[in-house]
């Protein structure tokens, strides 16, 4: 014979359980020494779990991906130039993105008309790209990476949603503080090429 | 006569929208805790000017009637839910001498006030012009009147005990920590009281009418803008109302003990407010624990169980109050427990296996 | 009367100042403060931007916070539609209707690249390039899908565009502002009433069109075990097939049809739940004038969604079938659009890679290419004032069942908004009183075309796109197509890589049945919060997930031939700690929470019954065929990848109700732990892709099924190459779909209020369900 009503109860006890954890642990943390703003949670926590954007804000893990941005060799700040661009035009990102929002015009050199291995125009529709990150996973000059920023909100899409050749620099300073492991990489490789 | 009673009519007018607030910001809060998360907290110091901004927003929406709505029903509906809510403070007492007005039939009025909401939610589903309204309108009215039974057969042991209607009297005969819910058949009718009012009050787990996964349609569905704040307010209202008379019934109400600093009559009030509030904390609990039960079921957990667990405690309450001493105690403890192991074995007892008959077609060809 | 007399003199005749608009200006701030921090969104969601929504209501990023937890239910009570995830054209007209019914002030916030501008999906023949060609929006938010974090920066962009307006300029008390935006009718293509005399000029002068270019192929020579027989002798066969006790092929996985140079060729693929044999591909041809073939539904009832499909995208008549009409697309659409020669309005090219793209791309809108700048066509001397919507028809009852009731049926329309339909399904009931009598779900409101743009596509770009079919568990279906390709290029992933790729799948499989079992138990009412246990332990999977992939939920991880990147060193011990610590205490604590709740069990049990005979008739897969007593599980039945290494159960159970498809998950949530555990400790060191990454890889000619074992079904992918780099076919058998044939079956007998907790047991998610 079960008695009706003992398995409500020990629901119940499941949630408050949670109710008076979220304010013992939250004391517990407020006298832990708890990084503020570099939040990502361990497995261990019980308690509250919420992360309080904007004031604190998850940490990204390096392959994060949204954007996508193109590399110049350079400093933060810096503008880029043609010299400075790793870009070659080769089209192979514009070729392997899945729903095809890279546009690629090759430069042309102004003297004898011919193709240049740069890039004059290059333009991202933001409104098509699904983040999938094809395009920088096979670009063999590292010249295209994703990017870490996500606070891209807006309120006009048909001019701002178009990203184009100045607005998609980042230099090399910016992308090796995002991705330090990703460009101890890049760099080993490339002294290895260059002794080779 | 004078206006003596405009002071206690104002101060409920004033202080019930800020109760109300007040618990819809403990509700989210709770809840919140619960789910291990904070709930609002960026509106002003820990989220209480919330209910504020909640209100401002919905007082400045648009007021939509649906084209072909009864409109007076439409404009009556949410008022007639609300003013009954507000009457039902009337005869709570806060602390000795702090009640609105001290009737003698206090409970019954009590009661009273509280069915008339069913007219209300009725003229709600037919003002709306929506048959999915009407629908939701008429199972929450059915299910509000079929809980109103055993709500009052247990309410029943306590003029049968105290010998008075007066909620004051009630109070009063608990003096000195002889709360009722310490006796069997108080805190069998605690428990009771507690299920039945969340039935009233449309609460989980008995919240179908309102249930969001069914039909898409209480019966405040087509209400928007301040008559929907009113609905809102007056579901609070309620829950306020009743956990208060649960706190006054059967915990003993303002009874607790003094602290000498401050005078008596306020730490009185300050043990009402924190048993209430304990009663709602108990209300919201399960609010945030259980899913909601299925209106057939609903309906059978009232009439099948409910009923027979009340008229069964009320024979336990006789039992103690007329033969004192060990006996009657025992008596009057194994009487609800009894009903309560029977009816609900009863009630649970599955119903045949619904096993869907079919048959391979492809066997035919 | 210099400059500025005369400036203020016109300025105080058209402008009247007064005391009150400076009233007003003090009114201004309370007036904002209180929209601003009560913002109420509508519990309204479509795809994949849908579920990071409500883990932005979910605990880890809490957007009660802002005030914004009281998501409601009705139009008329909420501030803010986010429309999040895909708008198509089946699906707009409930948006504006919806939209009209909210009172003002209202918002509207874009989430997503589907819904700012159409998204990676934006070139389907079903897809509307932006709500805003309908709906005002307020914030648009790119990305794909936005993180919750990218969504409360939204909200309080939001917030602070309120706090910049003024009671004396918004929109809604002006008198010109129009009431009510009008509703887009569905005719030969979404119409948009406000263009309707555009629409009839322009059609006026319209000339049939032919494509330039035809990708072309005749049927490969039969792969072994395929029988192809003429139409007559089809029933005959499958009758045999099924019922002849040696060969009892009684479980029919996948039916479809491709679209040949000379016919129309109609394939399944049929399997035996109770003996061991190799399966069997049914072919069938059919020619290309008015094809008809005979229906496959008397001898397995799991055809018949399939075979509606077949209908609508391909226009193939089944003869014999109780209920042929459209499936996806809705009645009155114009065309068959699976069909080789039917181009779609944004149609450039027959394949990927688009040569406007690279060399001398100059940006263009896909909108600015077309005469109709959107993504319709109509026919030749269309004229919109004079059509008219044809009736919808239903599925009509048996009289049988009604004879002995006298009383009326009322149709009930549960969703396509709904708060608890999973996503954008709608299904039509005939009640009586309480009781069902009849049920027939109606589709294709998410249904993105997927297939078209999968041949379009390369074999790699894909992959992205698999990812959105079940969004829920996108490791499952990158899993299950990379199976199909390798099949048929004869590639094996190394040793390390298989080893990931069975950690990731479980660990989705975890991530899957804590979220279905969460919602089960919101639908039945428990007010989100087992649902929002189950989401935190989910949002510890997808650290995991975006640790290794870069993204919580369209990973794009696997490949061919292994996986896009090797694991990082975070993630080992995070993944132990979860799979050792956390997530057996989670389990536990739903299992003590709910397994024995009186309430969960008076709701479910008995409720929702798919007897065993049905389960494998109606093509049932995953929990819920195994619910119903089958032991059918392709991990052990037809094993792939390295699953044959691993020690783990089948747990089933016989009632085949609603409470046997929750215990089945509790179940297996402990046998994904058992092979997790083993995983972890086995995985080997190595490399993780077998040869090297190609982007262009070609396959060779040929046809594969490839299944594997998602957490909602068995998943598979029927592939057919004509040895370019484009899939020829590409088709794409979905479990949710699938599992739904026998809703109605389930349902019959019920009240309304079980129909929620039947559909939320059976698990169904619509990215996959209407591809």
């Amino acid at each position: 014979m079960r008695i009706y009503g003992l398995e409500l109860l020990r629901g119940l006890s499941v949630t408050l359980g949670h109710f008076i954890a979220s304010y013992t642990e939250g004391f517990k943390r407020t006298f832990a020494n708890r990084l503020r703003g570099q939040v990502r949670q361990d497995p261990s926590e019980r308690g509250i779990f919420t992360v309080q954007y904007p004031e604190e804000r998850l940490r990204v893990p390096e392959r994060f991906r949204v954007l996508p941005v193109l590399i110049f060799n350079g400093k933060e700040g810096e503008k880029w130039t043609p010299a400075a661009e790793r870009c070659t035009a080769c089209g192979i990102c514009a070729k392997v993105c899945p729903p095809q929002c890279i546009w690629i015009v090759q430069a042309k050199d102004p003297a004898s008309g011919k193709p240049t291995p740069k890039a004059s125009e290059f333009f991202i529709d933001v409104d098509v790209c699904m983040n999938c990150g094809l395009c920088a996973e096979f670009c063999p000059f590292d010249a295209i990476k994703m990017d870490h920023t996500f606070e891209l909100g807006g309120q006009e899409r048909k001019v701002s949603h178009i990203f184009d050749i100045d607005k998609l620099h980042v230099s090399t300073e910016y992308y090796a503080k995002t991705h330090p492991k990703a460009w101890a990489q890049e760099e080993e490789a490339r002294r290895k090429k260059a002794v080779k | 006569m004078g206006l003596g009673f405009l002071i206690p009519a104002i101060v409920i007018l004033a202080a019930a929208p800020i109760g109300m607030m007040g618990l819809t910001w403990y509700e989210r809060k709770v809840i919140a805790r619960m789910q291990d998360r904070f709930g609002p907290n960026r509106v002003g110091p820990y989220g209480l000017l919330q209910p504020i901004a909640d209100g401002i927003k919905m007082f400045t929406k648009e007021d939509l009637v649906p084209e072909g709505a009864d409109r007076f029903c439409h404009l009556l509906a949410p008022i007639l839910m609300v003013v009954p809510s507000l009457f039902l403070f009337t005869v709570l007492p806060l602390a000795p001498g702090a009640v609105a007005a001290p009737l003698a039939t206090g409970l019954l009025f009590f009661m009273a006030a509280g069915s008339s909401e069913t007219l209300a939610i009725f003229m709600a589903g037919w003002g709306s012009r929506n048959k999915f309204s009407l629908l939701g309108a008429l199972r929450s009215a059915a299910q509000m009147i079929s809980y109103e039974v055993p709500l009052l057969l247990t309410l029943a042991v306590i003029p049968l005990v105290v010998g008075s209607l007066n909620l004051v009297e009630v109070v009063k005969a608990q003096e000195g920590f002889r709360w009722f819910c310490a006796t069997p058949w108080g805190l069998t009718a605690l428990a009771l009281t507690l299920i039945a009012g969340l039935a009233e009050v449309n609460r989980t787990p008995f919240d179908l009418p309102e249930a969001e996964s069914e039909i898409v349609a209480g019966f405040h569905t087509e209400f928007s803008g301040m008559k929907f704040a009113l609905f809102y307010m007056a579901e609070f209202l309620s829950t306020l109302a009743l956990a208060a008379l649960a706190a006054i019934l059967f915990l003993g109400g303002w009874d607790g003990p003094a602290a000498g600093v401050v005078p008596a009559r306020w730490t009185n009030a300050l043990w009402m407010t924190a048993k209430t509030l304990g009663m709602v904390f108990v209300m919201i609990w399960i609010r945030g624990t259980f899913p909601r039960f299925r209106m057939d079921q609903l309906m059978g957990f009232a009439w099948k169980v409910m009923v027979p667990l009340s008229l069964a405690n009320g024979l336990g309450a006789c039992f103690w109050v007329l033969r004192p001493g060990l006996a009657g105690n025992v008596v009057s403890a194994a009487l609800p427990l009894g009903a309560f192991l029977v009816f609900t074995q009863l009630w649970l007892t599955p119903k045949p296996h619904l096993t869907t008959k079919w048959i391979d077609p492809a066997l035919k060809l | 009367m210099n400059e500025e007399q005369v400036l203020e003199q016109e300025v105080r005749r058209h402008v009247l100042i007064t005391p009150w608009d400076g009233l007003l200006k003090l009114l201004d701030p309370v007036y904002n403060w209180g929209r601003r921090n009560s913002i109420w969104p509508l519990q309204f969601g479509l795809a994949c931007c849908a579920i990071e929504m409500i883990c932005t209501a979910a605990s880890r990023f809490d957007i009660a916070r802002f005030g914004s937890e009281l998501f409601r239910a009705s139009p008329r009570q909420a501030d803010l539609m986010i429309v999040s995830g895909t708008v198509t054209k089946k699906m707009v007209p409930m948006i504006v209707r919806l939209y009209n019914q909210m009172p003002e002030p209202k918002y509207v916030i874009s989430m997503g690249a589907c819904a700012t501008a159409g998204g990676p999906f934006k070139e389907g023949y079903n897809v509307v390039s932006g709500i805003d060609k309908f709906l005002p929006v307020d914030v648009y938010i790119p990305g794909c899908p936005p993180t919750p974090q990218a969504l409360l920066h939204a909200l309080i962009s939001l917030q602070k565009k309120i706090d910049g307006q003024s009671l004396t300029s918004v929109r809604w008390y002006r008198k010109e502002t129009d009431s009510e935006i009008p509703v887009p009718a569905l005719g030969p293509d979404l119409l948009d009433v406000r263009r309707g005399q555009e629409i009839k000029a322009k059609c006026a002068g319209l000339e049939e069109t032919k494509p330039a270019v035809l990708p072309t192929m005749i049927p490969a020579p039969l792969p072994g075990n395929t029988l192809l027989v003429k139409a007559e002798e089809l029933l005959a066969t499958a009758k045999r097939l099924k019922l002849q006790p040696d060969l009892a092929y009684d479980y029919l996985a996948n039916l479809t049809c491709t679209d040949y140079q000379d016919c129309y060729e109609v394939v399944s693929h049929l399997y035996s739940t109770r003996r061991p044999s190799p399966p069997i591909t049914l072919k069938v041809r059919a020619r290309k004038e008015d094809p008809r073939v005979p229906s496959l539904t008397p001898v397995w009832p799991g055809a018949d969604f399939q075979e509606r499909e077949v209908w609508d995208l391909y226009g193939v008549r089944f003869d014999g079938h109780p209920n042929l009409k459209r499936i996806l697309m809705w009645e009155g659409f114009e065309g068959h659009p699976m069909r080789r020669d039917y181009l779609e309005p944004y149609y450039e090219a027959p394949g990927k890679i688009f040569p406007s793209r690279w060399k001398e791309g100059r940006h263009q809108r896909a909108e600015e290419r077309v005469p109709w700048a959107d993504n319709v066509k109509y026919p030749a001397g269309f004229d919109p004032a004079a059509w008219r919507p044809s009736a919808e028809e239903f599925q009509p009852v048996a009289s049988r069942t009604l004879e002995k009731l006298k009383t009326d049926t009322l149709v009930v329309n549960l969703g396509p908004q709904h708060p608890s339909t999973h996503g954008v399904f709608r299904m039509r009931i005939v009640v009586d009183g309480e009781r069902i009598v009849a049920l027939e779900p109606v589709m294709g409101y998410m249904h993105r075309n997927h297939e078209k743009i999968g041949e379009r596509n390369t074999y790699l770009m894909n992959f992205p796109y698999t990812d959105r079919l079940d969004y829920l568990c996108s490791m499952s279906n990158n899993l299950a197509y990379a199976i199909s390709v390798e099949k048929m290029m004869g590639i094996k992933p190394t040793e390390r890589a298989e080893y990931i790729r069975v950690i990731m799948a479980e660990l989705t499989r975890i991530l899957n049945h804590f979220w279905a079992i969460g919602f089960l138990l919101n639908d039945l009412g428990a007010f989100f919060t087992p649902a929002l246990y189950a989401i935190e332990e989910r949002e510890l999977i997808l650290d995991l997930f975006e640790m290794a992939s870069g993204s919580r939920m369209m990973c794009n991880y696997l490949r061919f031939g292994g996986v896009a990147a090797d694991l990082p060193e975070e993630f080992l011990p995070l993944a132990a700690a979860l799979v050792n610590g956390r997530l057996p205490k989670a389990i536990e604590q739903m299992d003590r929470y709910l397994t024995r709740n009186e309430i969960l069990l008076n709701r479910c049990r008995g409720v929702g019954v798919l007897p065993r005979e049905a389960a494998i008739a109606y093509s049932a897969a995953g929990p819920v065929l195994r619910a119903s007593g089958v032991k059918y599980d392709l991990r052990k039945a037809d094993p792939y990848s390295i699953y044959d290494r691993f020690d783990f159960e089948i747990p089933t159970f016989p009632d085949g109700d609603v409470y046997a498809r929750y215990r089945v998950r509790i179940a297996e949530m402990w046998q994904s732990l058992a092979i997790l555990r083993q995983a972890l400790k086995g995985l080997p060191a190595g490399e993780v892709q077998a040869g090297k990454k190609l982007w262009n890889l070609r396959v060779p000619a040929g046809e594969a099924y490839g299944r594997t074992e998602g957490p909602k079904g068995e998943l598979g992918f029927y592939l057919v190459s004509d040895g370019t780099d484009h899939p020829y076919r590409y088709h794409v058998r979905a479990p949710s779909f699938i599992n739904l044939t026998a809703l109605g079956l389930m349902c019959q007998g019920h009240l309304v209020a079980d129909v929620v907790a039947i559909l939320g047991s059976i698990d169904i998610v619509l990215g996959e369900t209407d591809r």
